[in-house]
């Protein structure tokens, strides 16, 4: 009999503390430069705002491919599941090798490094002028990769004849800050997107 | 005696739960904690038994998360594969000169398909580039750079054609195709070699030879199975986007006889057109895109310069 209750009290300790572990707000952070904060669950919905890489976000809901987030300045809109790490996954790459360039990514964050266009409401204008306060389409090369300088010359170093220099102009000039924005014209044109 | 070795297991699965708890992680415990209670053990047997078995989950747990690569990681593996293949084809344009009206044209298609893409962002996002080549081919790199040949775009006809071929090559980097094959076992060294940053001469040789993986696939093709797979998402990204997917499999059809396609083009052409039936509603062809197609492609101006006599396409050979 007392070896029940013993097991009994066990196994609510057990269940207590693991639901008590279990947080119930969960963040997940930015992996790519930058990540697109979306008015719908769609790439074809106007951009309401822009994360830099390591930006926390606040998980509000979730499906399959997009997450609906609550962004550090307390805007609230849809980004693609893959522009998304997990913490565990986070915490993992500032451990690892190269995690003082990691760790410098996460220092650089700061609330400054959003952008929202419709703080105040979503609306076509905002949408169109996202991409222009503070942030330029050069971070959508540079951003994420601040220290990672090392790290390239190691690689152009170990591949001398190989053309890294041809890639960084092609990414460079293949920048899109907003897609969205930016080839909403071609889409219109040949009915597509959004306009199909 | 046996409620006793319950007691233990459980004050020993508290403790791990304990542990675990404490590191901040989540560890799937899977395995079998009531091993632990067998036989009278002292407590600093029990430690070190619980000691070794964390250490083993942990081992496990980080075997697990390294298998996967991160779209940095990715981007990094493909950064090196975008400059071999750039050092080993002549890009269309010399990328210092600005982008072209052609180079613009085809990012914009390629960026409005990747935006109807299960993984519409990547690392540093998507980038569409024209190899001069003749060969018959398209490249997806790891992290989302997409290469593309002159001698391809010779074989397309309309914008919805050439949808076809880059809808394709953005499906293989929405499935992971070009860093799935990369052997499980093998990855963490690849991984360590680039973001290496001493002059580990091992690790070098490693990565080297495993980029010859990566290389493999990306310039021979992926295996059947994941062409067949790509050419089916393609379908779905091609609707999703406003696209006639009769586009892909009326390109693959004309590639038969073609040598740098994967798989038979003739059977993947009647897959393609399988899903395409199953669908209820398809995009058509559209005539303002294939107007806008034809004023990149056959401008009567640059005829001289680009094209050939036998109306196979006004930018080539």
């Amino acid at each position: 009999m007392l070896n029940k209750v013993i097991l009994i009290i066990m196994i609510l300790l057990f269940t207590g503390l693991l639901s008590a572990g279990r947080s119930s707000v969960k963040y997940l952070y930015v992996t790519n430069t930058i990540a697109r904060v979306h008015k719908k669950p769609t790439c074809y919905s106007p951009v309401v705002g822009l994360l830099k890489f390591a930006a926390p976000v606040q998980v509000l809901k979730s499906d399959k491919y997009w997450v609906y987030v609550l962004t550090p300045k307390k805007n609230k809109g849809y980004i693609s599941k893959v522009s998304l790490i997990d913490g565990r996954t986070m915490k993992r790459q500032a451990t690892d090798e190269d995690g003082d360039e990691f760790r410098e990514g996460l220092k650089g964050f700061s609330e400054d490094d959003e952008i929202t266009a419709g703080a105040k409401g979503f609306s076509e204008e905002d949408e169109i002028t996202a991409g222009t306060k503070g942030f330029s389409e050069e971070d959508e090369v540079t951003a994420g990769t601040k220290g990672f300088s090392k790290l390239e010359a190691h690689q152009k170093q170990l591949h001398r004849n190989y053309r890294y220099d041809l890639v960084d102009i092609y990414e460079k000039k293949g920048a899109v800050l907003n897609p969205h924005t930016r080839f909403k014209d071609f889409r219109k044109s040949g009915e597509l997107g959004e306009y199909k | 005696m046996k409620s006793l070795k319950l007691i233990k297991s459980l004050i020993i699965l508290f403790c791990l739960l304990f542990l675990s708890q404490s590191q901040g992680r989540s560890i799937d415990i899977d395995t079998d904690i009531t091993d632990f209670g067998s036989g009278n053990i002292s407590i600093k047997e029990m430690r070190r038994n619980m000691r070794r078995r964390m250490s083993g989950m942990r081992r496990n747990f980080r075997r697990q998360y390294r298998g996967h690569f991160t779209p940095r990681e990715e981007y990094y593996i493909g950064r090196t594969i975008s400059a071999w293949l750039l050092s080993k084809y002549e890009a269309y344009q010399d990328g210092e000169r600005g982008e072209s009206d052609l180079e613009i044209y085809i990012n914009s298609i390629g960026r409005t398909l990747a935006m109807a893409s299960n993984r519409p962002e990547t690392f540093k996002g998507y980038r569409f580039i024209i190899l001069d080549s003749e060969s018959i081919n398209a490249y997806a790199v790891p992290g989302g750079m997409i290469f593309i040949t002159m001698g391809l775009l010779d074989k397309v006809e309309n914008e919805d054609e050439l949808a076809g071929v880059l809808a394709h090559e953005v499906a293989h980097i929405e499935l992971g195709h070009p860093t799935r094959a990369i052997a499980r076992a093998r990855r963490q060294g690849m991984i360590d070699s680039i973001v290496g940053e001493d002059e580990d001469t091992e690790a070098n040789a490693a990565f080297k030879a495993l980029l010859k993986d990566v290389r493999k696939n990306v310039l021979r093709g992926f295996n059947r199975k994941q062409e067949k797979q790509a050419d089916l998402r393609a379908v779905d990204i091609l609707i999703k986007a406003g696209y006639s997917p009769h586009g892909l499999s009326k390109v693959l059809r004309r590639l038969k006889n073609g040598g740098g396609v994967h798989g038979n083009p003739r059977l993947r052409a009647r897959d393609v057109d399988r899903k395409i039936a199953e669908k209820s509603h398809v995009p058509e062809l559209n005539e303002k895109r294939t107007e806008r197609f034809e004023d990149h492609f056959y401008e009567d101006d640059d005829a001289d310069d680009y094209g050939d006599d036998d109306g196979g396409g006004g930018y080539f050979d």
